[in-house]
């Protein structure tokens, strides 16, 4: 079995909420996808200080876009090549552990 | 949006701004916009709040982990240079290490003892609620320690301020056990007395109430100390003979019991009311819990207003007398205070005197270093690097040197224990002590802030063209070697000046002749000596016992006469008595002695009027007194004072013959009587012979003659006069002596930094000296300018420490047991011997510099 480093769970929803949110995943974006579908309560700084974390370990690239009315670039994600596998990785990992069954009670 | 919330957002937004986060800023700028379309501006300022608040901890955090792994990795490697620069340079750090563990050793030591000793809360429940009564003689504005007996029985219970309380009466005692007599100090108590102070017996248990009292049985609790020293095995329901009594004992009390002393190794049940004590003696010591809610103060008032009734009904014995509720931990810990503080204060100039010496030595050495630094200037080096490294090297040394400092500090505690037992240190265990460690710990910060101050003044104080020179001024570091050599001035000083004040005071003229004198004390307990007042003066076993010694004495070889007493001459603790002489409107305080007639010869005591007392001065003939010169000074004259009369112990009594002082150590020529022993026997028997011999060899056979008239008398403090008499001083002898140590090593630091500085001199006017010897200069000259400048540095140091030490010299005499005079032969001999050690130190130096090659010099210089 091929060796995949381990990613927090916070690290793991923000993955999947840049691969979800394709061209537009920008910070305040993912913080709000994550406060809407996950239910519990996030801020901002947490998902910045995450998305810096990722891209130290090159799981995502940040590609600053100018956008209209802003005098600063935004920076948006895309997932690295390594960042994908990594993420296909966990969550396969996952569906093999929940397909093992068992009595969640 | 509230203010506080609006300081919080304000707050926030800096701190991420501080933290460099403007992009995160921005982008929660252009997410308030977007979410500006869909939302209501409530809703998007309340997310805004949020989003601020909410940012600013895991952005700081991340700021924090970041820069600390940063600094962390630069650390770490400034560490391993510094590691490696030390390891380079072995002998200076292994000076500097020892030199910095000495002083912090020392000074952990001391303030260790003063924490455990002072600082501490006394080892027992509550010990804030813990008071003392005292009573105060309102005349002499004299505090007595204790209360008479039957005030304690009757007044006391009813004192609402005392939550309860409890009464001891110290004794000493003699104690038979396996065949064996010890003579030991114990207490009578009360069954209060353990619980009192919150403690629970170590072995058995303590007294019941139905034993505290007057039919109750003769039972015993002993000390840890005395448990472990004299049964080793469980002690409970064993027998011991205290004064022939047979005691069962029933329980160990704990080690931190130091009630009514820290010296008490038993105690047995007061078991008596107030009929059995004197209302004019305050005797008892009494320890009292306040009672919930109540203060020192509230308490005192009530015990004034005790005060005021027992005057009214007792005016001959309380009408100059008041009671004074004080601090348990200020009476038994109070009388420590001094000693601790001098203690303290000259480790801490030992301290001082180590930093500065291995400041000196620091400097030394990155004066040594110029070359290397400048190199690394020109590669680009910053001064904050450079002082970086500085740091480093220096905190490096003083860590280094912590454990070290431990071992001396646990050492010298183990000494201070030996020293000072009273002081009841045992309870510092220096190397398992946070405290201790971190004030180790402390004392190195300190040690290294300090060390750098000449290097990083001569780093930034030079002028901006000299600045790559770090090497400091000679200045600079005369100005260090001054300061060690005024410290260590100051602490020899003192210690030279008490060490000979006391000697002066054991060596002082007391009136006697003090030579070749043997004194010595035996108790004689009342079981097989019955000494009942309805009898007094008719005590045949005790007059039996005093006469049996004297004529076996008589007969020993080498004793040219002996004579038995209540008191050891010139002793520091006198019996003092209020005596009401007829004619005279005061009564006198006097010192009360009972003697035989040989007491005269034994210690050479001159009869200046009237007679001496003889061996017909017995308990069938007219009672007679002998008074001192001080005494019928205190009646008008000696012409007023024969035929005096004053009644004491029941029997009127004449004033025979007046002889001269005799002065009590501490206390001066003190008024004095001495009755004849025949009309004023006495228990407590001090023996005295003076002998044409060597005291010291006379102890044996006075014992073996003791032990052979009785062998279960235990005596005791059989000594030479004037081993007694310097005794009357140790305690101050000690402390001059631990005072003489630390002023030797704080002395030897200061000449080697008197050593290290002129040899600098020295190397830096090589090629000065050199074009002085080409041109004619004579050696001795030079050897002559050295010397000089050794001497110029230690009379500049004790320029500083002579008027230290004369301000310091008032606390440094409260130690010894009367006003010592301040010796200015001792000051003189302190300065000569520093100025010995200036020409000492400065010969090597002055001694290369004179045999300088010139050629050599001028070509290397």
């Amino acid at each position: 079995m091929a060796r995949h480093r381990t990613l927090a769970q916070f690290e793991l929803f923000v993955l999947i909420a840049i691969r979800a949110l394709g061209d537009e995943a920008w910070s305040v974006a993912i913080e709000q996808l994550l406060e809407d579908t996950g239910g519990r309560s996030t801020s901002l700084g947490a998902v910045y200080v995450t998305l810096r974390r990722l891209e130290t370990k090159g799981l995502v690239r940040a590609m600053p876009i100018k956008v209209e009315g802003s005098r600063r670039p935004r920076n948006y994600y895309r997932l690295t090549a390594s960042g994908a596998r990594e993420l296909n990785a966990t969550t396969d990992l996952v569906q093999r552990m929940i397909s093992l069954g068992g009595d969640s009670t | 949006m509230s203010w506080g919330r609006d300081r919080i957002d304000r707050a926030s937004r800096a701190l991420l701004a501080a933290c460099k986060r403007d992009d995160l800023l921005s982008d929660l700028e252009a997410g308030a916009e977007q979410l500006r379309r869909e939302r209501t501006d409530e809703a998007v300022a309340a997310w805004y709040s949020r989003q601020l608040r909410r940012s600013a901890l895991p952005v700081l955090a991340d700021t924090l982990g970041i820069g600390a792994r940063r600094t962390a990795r630069a650390g770490l490697a400034e560490g391993r240079g510094a590691v490696r620069a030390l390891c380079a340079a072995p002998g200076f750090s292994v000076t500097s290490i020892a030199i910095l563990s000495l002083g912090i050793g020392i000074s952990v030591a001391a303030a260790s003892a003063f924490q455990a000793v002072l600082l501490a809360p006394l080892p027992y429940e509550a010990p804030d609620r813990l008071a003392s009564l005292n009573t105060l003689d309102s005349r002499r504005d004299t505090s007595l320690r204790g209360v008479p007996g039957p005030d304690v029985f009757e007044a006391l219970p009813d004192v609402n301020g005392f939550a309860e309380y409890a009464a001891f009466d110290s004794f000493f005692a003699v104690v038979g056990f396996d065949g064996q007599t010890r003579r030991v100090e114990g207490a009578a108590a009360t069954s209060s007395a353990l619980g009192v102070v919150g403690l629970t017996p170590r072995l058995g248990r303590f007294f019941s109430d139905a034993e505290d009292s007057a039919t109750g049985a003769a039972v015993v609790v002993l000390s840890e100390r005395f448990w472990r020293a004299g049964f080793g095995a469980d002690p409970i329901g064993q027998t011991l003979s205290i004064d022939d009594v047979p005691h069962t004992i029933i329980g160990v009390a704990p080690s931190n019991f130091e009630l009514p002393t820290a010296e008490a190794d038993l105690w047995v049940p007061m078991g008596v009311g107030p009929a059995s004590y004197n209302r004019r003696a305050p005797v008892l010591d009494v320890i009292a819990r306040l009672a919930p809610g109540t203060s020192l103060q509230t308490v005192q008032g009530e015990i004034e207003a005790m005060d005021a009734a027992l005057a009214l009904a007792y005016p001959e014995t309380h009408a100059n007398r008041r009671f004074l509720v004080t601090d348990l931990h200020e009476r038994l810990r109070g009388s420590r205070r001094g000693p601790l503080m001098i203690i303290l204060l000259a480790a801490g100039f030992l301290l001082l005197v180590s930093t500065l010496n291995a400041a000196s030595l620091q400097q030394e050495r990155w004066n040594r270093r110029a070359r290397e630094i400048a190199t690394r200037r020109a590669l680009g080096a910053s001064s904050a690097r450079l002082m970086t490294q500085l740091v480093f090297e220096t905190g490096l040394l003083a860590v280094a040197a912590v454990p070290a400092a431990l071992g001396v500090a646990s050492g010298l505690v183990s000494t201070l224990r030996t020293w000072a037992p009273a002081w009841r240190i045992d309870e510092v265990a220096i190397l398992d002590s946070p405290i201790a460690i971190g004030f180790a710990l402390a004392c190195a910060a300190l040690v290294s802030g300090i060390g750098l101050i000449p290097v990083a003044v001569a780093a930034l104080v030079q002028a901006p063209s000299q600045r790559d020179d770090w090497r400091s001024s000679p200045r600079a570091s005369r100005s260090l070697v001054v300061a060690q050599v005024g410290a260590a001035a100051l602490l020899a000083t003192s210690s030279i000046a008490l060490l000979s004040a006391l000697s002066d005071i054991a060596d002082r003229d007391r009136g006697i002749d003090a030579s070749r004198i043997l004194v010595g004390r035996v108790d004689l307990p009342s079981t097989r000596y019955p000494t009942g007042m309805q009898t007094y003066p008719d005590w045949p076993e005790v007059h039996r016992f005093a006469q049996e010694l004297m004529a076996r004495l008589d007969v020993e070889p080498g004793v040219v006469a002996n004579a038995m007493s209540s008191q050891v001459p010139a002793s520091a603790a006198p019996f003092l008595s209020e005596l009401a002489v007829q004619g005279m409107e005061d009564d006198v305080t006097t010192n009360v002695q009972h003697v035989t007639p040989n007491w005269f010869d034994v210690l050479g005591l001159r009869l200046v009027d009237g007679r001496r007392l003889t061996s017909d001065d017995t308990a069938q003939n007219a009672y007679v007194a002998v008074v001192n010169v001080a005494f019928a000074q205190r009646l008008g004259g000696i012409d007023r004072a024969l035929g005096a009369r004053f009644t004491m112990y029941g029997r009127e009594r004449e004033v025979v013959g007046v002889v001269s002082n005799t002065d009590a150590v501490g206390q001066g020529a003190i008024p004095s009587v001495l009755l004849p022993f025949a009309q004023a026997p006495n228990e407590f028997i001090v023996f005295a012979l003076r002998t044409d011999l060597d005291p010291a060899t006379m102890a044996a056979s006075v014992r073996t003659h003791i032990r052979e008239i009785d062998a279960a008398l235990a005596p005791y403090e059989i000594e030479s006069l004037p081993q007694f008499m310097q005794r009357q001083t140790a305690g101050g002898t000690r402390m001059a002596g631990l005072i003489g140590l630390l002023a030797v090593a704080a002395t030897i630091l200061g000449a080697s930094g008197v050593l290290a500085t002129l040899s600098r001199a020295a190397e830096a006017r090589r090629k000065e000296v050199g074009i002085r010897l080409a041109l004619g200069a004579r050696p001795i000259g030079l050897f002559m300018r050295v010397v000089g400048e050794g001497v110029l540095l230690i009379c500049s140091g004790l320029l500083i420490a002579l008027p230290l030490f004369m301000v310091s010299w008032t606390r440094l005499a409260a130690l010894a047991p009367e006003t010592p005079s301040l010796s200015i032969a001792s000051i003189a001999a302190a300065a000569t011997a520093f100025l010995l050690l200036a020409v000492v130190s400065s010969w090597i130096p002055a001694w290369r510099a004179a045999r300088v090659a010139p050629a050599t010099a001028i070509k290397d210089g």
